[in-house]
C-alpha cells in the first residue's frame, strides 16, 4: 500500500480527527468562508488550509481499499464473467443465439452501441462547453466527466465487434489494400463511425490525460516503489514552471475548442447509421442533431448519477456542493425541453407525412406492442424531469437527482431500443415482417458493459485523483486575481522591462 | 553539481514571486535565466510580463496539415488507386469524402497538439532543479546562473529579499 496523502495532510494541529482532514468545527468554518466569501478575497492562509483538506481528502480517498470496495469489485466481476459466458456462447454457436433475425439485424448490441456512444458525450462535451464558456463551478466537475466519456467510448466501441457474425475476424475492417483481397470502401457509412469514434476516443483520453498531468506529479511526490515509477512516467517530468504551465493552458485551449465539433460529428454520424438507410422510422434529415442532443441529455444524467455515487464514497461533499448539482439539475431541464422539441419535430413530421409504414410504426409504438416502453421512455424522459427539475428542493435533493437521472438513462435506452430494433420490424413488403426477442447472451453482455463501466470508474478513483485538484486551487483564486487586476497584463508588460507588478500583488497575496 | 549552475529559492505566495523576479531583474538578471516553480499557474500579472513562446501552434498546425492531406489520401486517392465499380461505372462520391477528410483533420490537430506538449514538457538537456514542496503548495525561483554572475551575489539578492535557499531535490523523474 502507498503512502498517499499520509503524510502531507493538514498540519497535526489541524487535524485532530482520527480520519484525517479537518475537524467538523474547522471545516465548517473554511467552508463557510469558502462560501460566503466568493466576492470577497480569501487570506492566502485560508486558501492554504483549503488546499491542504482538498489533497488530503482526494489522497485518502485513493488509498483506501475497504471491505466494501472489494465486494463490490467481486459482483461487478461476477456480472462482467457471466457477459463473458453469453459471448463465449455466442462464439461457440454462432450468431444465431441471439434474437437477430430478418428484418431486425440490429438489436440490443447496436442498441447498447449507441446508447453508450451517447453516454460518452456529456463528459468530454459538457467539459469542453463550460470550459470555453469559462463557468467557474465546472472545476470540480471536469475530471470525473472526462474519464466518464473514455470509460463509456471504450465500452460503446466494443459493440460493434461483439455485434460481428465472426468477431475472430474483426480486423478484417482495418483498410489494408488487397492484403485479403479487399478494399474496404472509405467511403462508407461504417467507415465514418470507425474514423469517428477513433478520433473521439483519442480526443477525449488526451483531453482527460492533459490536465491530469500536475495532479500526477503531485501524487509521485507522495507515493513510493512502483506507484511513484508510474505516476512519474506518466507526469512527463512535470516541474511546475510557468513555462510549463503555459503550455498547458495553450493546449488544452486548442483540445476544448477542437473537442466540440469531434463530439457533435461523432454521435451526428452514428445517427446517420440510421438516418442514410431507406427505412421508415429510421430515415431522418432530423436525426443528426436529434442523435446529439439525445446524447448530451443521457451524458447529463449519466454524470449526476456518477456524481452523486462520487461525492458520497469519497466524501467530497464539500467540493461537490449543492450547488453544483442544483445547476446541473437547470442544465438538465433545459436539456429534457430540447430534447422532447427535437422527438416532436420528427415525430410530427412522420406523422402528418401520412406515410403507411411511417404510421405503422408510430402506431407500435403508441398502442402496439411497444406502447408499454414507448410510455415509459416519455414519462422518464419527459415527465418527470420536466415536473420536477423545476424546484430547487429537488434539485438539491440527492435522493431526487439520484432517481431522476436514472430515470433519465432508463427512458434514453428504451429509446434507442424504440429506435433501432422496431423501425425494421414493419415494412412495405408485409411478408417481410418479423420480430425481435432479446436472448439470454445478448442480455448477458448488456448487462456486463454497466458493471464493466462501473468498475473502471471504481479502478480510476484508486488510481488516479478524481477532483482536478490544480484547477479547483486555481478557481479559488481567480476571483482575487482578477480583482486585483493581475491576471490580463501580459501586452502591457513585455518581459522584465517593465518590471514585475509587485506593487499590485500586495493587498491580498501576502501570507 | 546544481548548486554551481542554479541557484534556487523557496517564496512566500505571489508577493513573493513578484519580488524576487523584481530583485533579479535589479540585478541584471535576465529574464530567460529564471523559472518559477509552483503547485498553480500563476498570473502573468505576478511573472511581470509574458511566457516566452512555444512551438506548440505549430505542433498543431503540422497536425492539421498532415490530417487533412491524410484525409484527402485515403479519400480521394484510394478512389483512383482502387477504383470501385458499381453498375459498371467507378464511384465517384463527393459528400462522403468531406466527412473522411474532417475526422482525420481533427484526428491530425488532437495527436499532435498532444504530441507537442509531451515533447515540449519532456523537454531536453540537463536535468533541473526540482522539489518536492511544489507538490505542497510551496514555491520556488531557480535562477540559471547566466556566465557573467556568480551565485553568491545573486543568492544573496534573493535572500535580501526574502527569498529562502534550498538544496535541488531532484526528484522529478
Amino acid at each position: 500500500m502507498s503512502d498517499l496523502g499520509a503524510t502531507h495532510g493538514p498540519a497535526p494541529s489541524e487535524r485532530p480527527d482520527s480520519s484525517g482532514g479537518l475537524s467538523p468545527e474547522q471545516a465548517a468554518v473554511v467552508y463557510e468562508a469558502a462560501g460566503v466569501k466568493t466576492s470577497q478575497a480569501l487570506t492566502e492562509d485560508e486558501l492554504k488550509t483549503l488546499d491542504r483538506d482538498l489533497d488530503h481528502r482526494v489522497f485518502r480517498a485513493m488509498q483506501s481499499i475497504g471491505i466494501r470496495y472489494l465486494l463490490l469489485v467481486g459482483f461487478l466481476l461476477t456480472v462482467i464473467g457471466f457477459g463473458a459466458v453469453g459471448f463465449g456462447w455466442q462464439i461457440y454457436r454462432g450468431i444465431g443465439v441471439t434474437g437477430l433475425n430478418r428484418p431486425v439485424f440490429w438489436g440490443f448490441y447496436i442498441t447498447s452501441f449507441v446508447f453508450w456512444i451517447g453516454i460518452s458525450h456529456a463528459g468530454t462535451l459538457v467539459s469542453a462547453i463550460l470550459r470555453v464558456l469559462n463557468v467557474e463551478w465546472r472545476r470540480p466537475l471536469t475530471r470525473a466527466a472526462e474519464a466518464m466519456t473514455l470509460f463509456a467510448l471504450m465500452i460503446g466501441g466494443l459493440f460493434p465487434i461483439i455485434h460481428l457474425g465472426r468477431n475472430w475476424r474483426f480486423y478484417w475492417m482495418i483498410p489494408l489494400p488487397n492484403e485479403r483481397g479487399l478494399w474496404p470502401n472509405f467511403r462508407s457509412a461504417l467507415m465514418w463511425d470507425l474514423l469517428a469514434i477513433l478520433t473521439y476516443i483519442t480526443a477525449s483520453s488526451l483531453f482527460l490525460f492533459l490536465p491530469l498531468v500536475p495532479d500526477l506529479a503531485t501524487a509521485r511526490d507522495r507515493t513510493r516503489g512502483l506507484r511513484r515509477k508510474i505516476y512519474g512516467l506518466l507526469s512527463l517530468g512535470w516541474r511546475g514552471t510557468q513555462q510549463q504551465w503555459h503550455r498547458l493552458h495553450l493546449a488544452m485551449r486548442v483540445f476544448t475548442i477542437v473537442v466540440i465539433p469531434i463530439a457533435v460529428s461523432v454521435h451526428t454520424i452514428v445517427s446517420w447509421d440510421f438516418g442514410m438507410t431507406l427505412v421508415e422510422g429510421w430515415k431522418s434529415s432530423v436525426f443528426g442533431p436529434y442523435f446529439v442532443i439525445g446524447a448530451i441529455y443521457s451524458g447529463i444524467a449519466a454524470l449526476i448519477t456518477v456524481l452523486i455515487l462520487v461525492r458520497k464514497s469519497m466524501g467530497l461533499e464539500e467540493y461537490l456542493t449543492l450547488r453544483h448539482f442544483d445547476r446541473l439539475g437547470k442544465v438538465l431541464l433545459a436539456v429534457t425541453v430540447l430534447w422532447f422539441y427535437m422527438f416532436w419535430a420528427g415525430f410530427l413530421t412522420d406523422w402528418y407525412g401520412g406515410n403507411a409504414v411511417a404510421k405503422l410504426v408510430q402506431q407500435e409504438h403508441l398502442t402496439g406492442p411497444f406502447a408499454p416502453l414507448f410510455w415509459t421512455m416519455m414519462v422518464a424522459n419527459v415527465a418527470v424531469p420536466f415536473l420536477f427539475l423545476w424546484f430547487r428542493r429537488v434539485r438539491t435533493s440527492m435522493a431526487a437527482m439520484m432517481v431522476i437521472s436514472l430515470l433519465v438513462n432508463v427512458g434514453m435506452w428504451l429509446e434507442r431500443f424504440l429506435i433501432v430494433v422496431t423501425s425494421p420490424m414493419v415494412n412495405s413488403v408485409s411478408y417481410n415482417w418479423g420480430g425481435y426477442t432479446p436472448q439470454w447472451p445478448e442480455i448477458a453482455i448488456a448487462l456486463a458493459t454497466f458493471a464493466a463501466f462501473a468498475l473502471l470508474y471504481l479502478i480510476f478513483s484508486k488510481a488516479l485523483p478524481l477532483i482536478s485538484l490544480w484547477e479547483v486551487k486555481e478557481g479559488w483564486r481567480v476571483d482575487r486575481w482578477q480583482r486585483e487586476g493581475i491576471v490580463e497584463v501580459e501586452n502591457d508588460l513585455p518581459g522584465f522591462e517593465a518590471g514585475p507588478a509587485v506593487d499590485s500583488v500586495g493587498a491580498g497575496g501576502g501570507a | 553539481m546544481s548548486g554551481e549552475r542554479f541557484v534556487s529559492v523557496r517564496v512566500e505566495g505571489e508577493r513573493g514571486v513578484a519580488t524576487a523576479l523584481k530583485a533579479l531583474r535589479d540585478s541584471g538578471v535576465p529574464r530567460e535565466y529564471v523559472e518559477v516553480l509552483s503547485d498553480l499557474p500563476l498570473p502573468a500579472g505576478v511573472l511581470g510580463g509574458p511566457m516566452r513562446s512555444t512551438r506548440l501552434p505549430l505542433y498543431t498546425a503540422a497536425g492539421l496539415v498532415i490530417g487533412f492531406l491524410a484525409g484527402v489520401f485515403f479519400s480521394i486517392g484510394t478512389l483512383f488507386l482502387y477504383p470501385l465499380l458499381v453498375g459498371g461505372q467507378v464511384s465517384r462520391v463527393s459528400p462522403p469524402n468531406l466527412i473522411i477528410i474532417y475526422e482525420l483533420t481533427m484526428f491530425g490537430i488532437v495527436v499532435a497538439t498532444a504530441l507537442g506538449f509531451i515533447l515540449e514538457t519532456r523537454g531536453r538537456g540537463p536535468r533541473r532543479p526540482y522539489f518536492k514542496g511544489v507538490s505542497r503548495g510551496e514555491t520556488f525561483v531557480v535562477v540559471e546562473l547566466p556566465p557573467d554572475l556568480v551565485a553568491s551575489r545573486v543568492r544573496a539578492s534573493l535572500e535580501a529579499h526574502g527569498g529562502v535557499f534550498v538544496e535541488d531535490e531532484s526528484a522529478a523523474s
